[in-house]
């Protein structure tokens, strides 16, 4: 009797757990059902009242979206967090669409969304992205195609050109630019009495000077991190003439030019001029030696002010000013660039909504708000008039962007391909006696041999 | 049994149902367990498998056999991999069993530490990988690390975490410091298990302490060991984190060994389907080694 009770109780537990398994009842309420009460009269000597059950359909109300983003909208410091907070309401208040926030942490954005185009799960209907993982996502099939969808917008036609380097990819678009963010060189005036160096001859001439005097010339990123090949390598190649990509997104690093910039910055490194720790270590520890003032200038990004202590303040007083990147052969000082998208994902539910959400960021005052929190340069420029932009920070970084920024070319293998080269280029570095021609060659010819069969 | 079969004879229809629930009860008592292993292992083990024999071609997944197999045989990163991943788990099991056994023998002597050495001892093992990651990467900076500057003029004054050698050396040690504390308890465990009458037994005999340890606890420890260096080894198969913390696989590929050049095809290029197959090659290694465990325990169950 104690076991069939115990068989019974055993069951139900089953059950249950197999009931709270079953996915739940998805609500879809498009219809109506109201109970009318219609009185009938009827030709005869009684009235009868007769209930009636009528479907009367009701207009649905619109659709929410669920966004992503990198920030935290619960930290009231974060200026960019409590700025989307704002917009998000405003949104919500404007057109009636309830907005699902998830915060998404930078780095994961990409691998998420390529990750659900593959296991099918739900993708947010609009997300925020680098424009550097468009080709990559759209290999993985986690982007939409949305050309169509904006065509008819009235900012479309406003957005600049860095957006259609950003955001179209083999003549489609994909996302939409709100602003774009570069590489900056930023220098201690009084470290440069002559003046900052702009060309790569120069930087060996101020190296040595500063070198007697205990201080690097400069400081930055170039560790094994596709980053660094972005921010660093990739300007000082195309300014020295040479490419990291050909114009089938096919690696195309290994030449004289590459080799030429490599042994500059051995030389730069073998006499001391910037420190090793541009190489071996990760992003902060390229910046420390600015930091400590051991070294005189520093490579970061329009974005540095976030991240780099001390640097707004310094800016703010005149001891550092923004430089321009160093030039090799081509005279160019091309700093590297980047854009800040909103991307709608392949199988989103609520491309309306997604478009509803473009429309009311793309407005010129919305992006200006967006763009001046993250230190971006906005893509339309009636939103850049904005008196957020009315300092000289924005004028010279809007300048330099615009004159010098260049986008990395693209390709269906960005990410691994430049992480091969970081890899080549931290070896060179780090090792004197390797040849860079072959070594460049060799990261080439096996990345295409994987990758581009 | 049979006078419950009996009953439920008498009972009929009844009666059968409850001798069927009697024959089936052992398996409804295992099933939410082994529901819940299908769900959460089982499934995802066996999808890789299948993953493991596709690959995404213009957003589409293509099932293409067992070229992505073929690919990792040809790659020569795979290969390299293999081999750091060999010359890692050599040195650190070996470190961390010789460093463990010599702890674990102390304190099965009576060693009694204070609460700080002890708390210094089993600190590194509650720290998460990446935490105690980032301290050693941290340590190692040029300039600016503490067991650099310590270091570093003992072997020319070079960088150590830039050069292929002293990376790999410097997670060898800070894992062998992460992990020397539990395998130490495993070990401790196993002396302790060890009768206190055998030692007497091999005193009365003549035996001197160095033959008491090559004649008593070395062979009444070897199955305690066994499982520990399986143990061992099957973290050696999955060590990402401090890889990933401390140098990322650098200088170069100098550190990037087999699970971490997984972690890099599948997490950052979603190569997910080439990450699959790298998944499965070392579900392969750890069968091995987990069938060498099993096999281990085995026999250190023949012995007690």
């Amino acid at each position: 009797m104690k076991h069939k009770w115990s068989f019974v109780g055993l069951l139900l537990v089953l059950l249950l757990i197999l009931a709270s398994c079953a996915p739940a009842p998805t609500p879809q309420v498009v219809e109506k059902i109201v109970k009318e009460t219609v009185v009938v009269e009827k030709p005869v000597e009684k009235t009868v009242v007769v209930e009636k059950t009528v479907e009367v359909p009701v207009e649905a109300k619109p659709e929410p979206i669920t966004v992503w983003a990198r920030y935290d909208l619960s930290d009231t410091k974060d200026q960019a967090a409590v700025s989307l907070r704002q917009l998000i309401s405003s949104f919500e208040a404007t057109t009636g669409i309830k907005v699902n926030y998830e915060q998404v942490a930078w780095d994961q954005i990409a691998l998420k969304l390529a990750l659900i185009a593959q296991s099918g799960g739900e993708m947010p209907d609009i997300t925020e992205l680098g424009s550097q993982a468009v080709p990559q996502l759209v290999s993985a099939g986690a982007l939409m195609d949305i050309t169509e969808l904006v065509k008819d917008t009235p900012w479309v036609s406003q957005l600049s050109d860095a957006d259609t380097q950003a955001c179209v990819y083999q003549g489609k678009r994909y996302c939409v630019t709100a602003d774009v963010r570069g590489g900056a060189w930023y220098y201690n005036v009084a470290d440069f009495p002559n003046g900052w160096p702009t060309s790569a001859q120069d930087w060996l001439k101020e190296g040595e000077r500063l070198a007697k005097e205990g201080k690097y010339i400069s400081t930055f990123f170039a560790g094994r991190h596709y980053a660094a090949v972005e921010l660093t390598w990739g300007p000082w190649i195309r300014s020295n003439g040479g490419h990291v990509f050909d114009a089938e997104g096919k690696p195309a690093w290994a030449s004289p030019e590459t080799v030429e910039v490599v042994n500059w910055a051995r030389e730069l490194l073998a006499k001391g001029y910037i420190p090793e720790t541009c190489f071996t270590g990760d992003f902060t520890a390229g910046e420390t030696p600015w930091v400590e003032g051991k070294a005189a200038s520093v490579r970061g990004g329009s974005w540095s002010f976030l991240f780099i202590p001390g640097l707004k303040e310094k800016i703010g007083a005149g001891e550092t000013k923004l430089g321009l990147a160093p030039a090799f052969k081509e005279g160019k000082h091309y700093v590297f660039l980047v854009g800040e998208t909103w991307a709608v994902p392949k199988n989103a539910r609520n491309p309306k909504g997604a478009l509803a959400w473009l429309n009311f960021f793309m407005n010129p005052p919305t992006l200006a708000q967006y763009a001046s929190n993250m230190y971006g340069i906005p893509t339309i420029d009636a939103a850049f008039k904005a008196s957020a932009f009315d300092s000289d920070f924005y004028r010279e970084t809007a300048k330099n962007l615009g004159e010098n920024g260049v986008f990395m070319e693209q390709s269906p293998y960005y990410t691994e391909s430049l992480d091969a080269l970081a890899i080549a280029l931290q070896e060179l570095m780090l090792d004197p006696k390797l040849d860079p021609a072959s070594h460049l060659q060799q990261a080439q010819d096996e990345v295409i041999k994987r990758y581009f069969k | 049994m049979y006078a419950v079969a009996e009953k439920a004879r008498a009972r009929g229809m009844l009666g059968r149902i409850q001798e069927h629930s009697h024959r089936f009860y052992p398996y409804l008592l295992m099933a939410p367990a082994l529901i819940l292993i299908g769900v959460v292992s089982m499934y995802p083990t066996l999808y890789s498998f299948y993953l493991a024999l596709t690959t995404v071609r213009k957003g589409e997944m293509v099932f293409i056999g067992l070229e992505n197999f073929a690919t990792i045989i040809a790659s020569r990163q795979f290969w390299q991999s293999l081999q750091l991943t060999l010359i890692f788990g050599v040195f650190y099991i070996t470190l961390t069993m010789l460093i463990s056994f010599l702890l674990a023998l102390a304190f099965n002597r009576g060693l009694s530490l204070g609460a700080l050495c002890m708390t210094l001892i089993f600190i590194p093992w509650v720290l998460s990988e990446i935490t105690s990651g980032v301290m050693w990467r941290w340590m190692f900076y040029r300039d600016y690390g503490v067991l650099q500057n310590l270091i570093g003029p003992l072997f020319g004054g070079v960088t150590l975490i830039a050069t292929p050698a002293g990376a790999m050396g410097i997670v060898t040690a800070a894992s062998v410091w992460r992990s020397t504390a539990f395998t130490m308890l495993l070990l401790l465990a196993g002396l302790q298990t060890i009768p206190k009458e055998v030692y007497e037994a091999a005193a009365i005999d003549g035996a001197t302490k160095w033959t008491a340890f090559w004649k008593v606890t070395w062979p009444l420890l070897r199955p305690t060991t066994l499982v520990t260096v399986v143990f061992l080894s099957i973290q050696v198969v999955n060590a990402v984190g401090m890889f990933l913390a401390i140098t990322e696989g650098g200088p170069g590929r100098a550190t990037e060994v087999l699970p971490l050049h997984m972690y890099r095809e599948a997490i950052q290029y979603f190569h997910f389907g080439y990450g699959a197959a790298l998944s499965v090659i070392m579900f392969f290694i750890n069968a091995i080694l987990a069938a060498v465990y099993i096999r281990a325990l085995r026999s250190e169950s023949a012995w007690a």
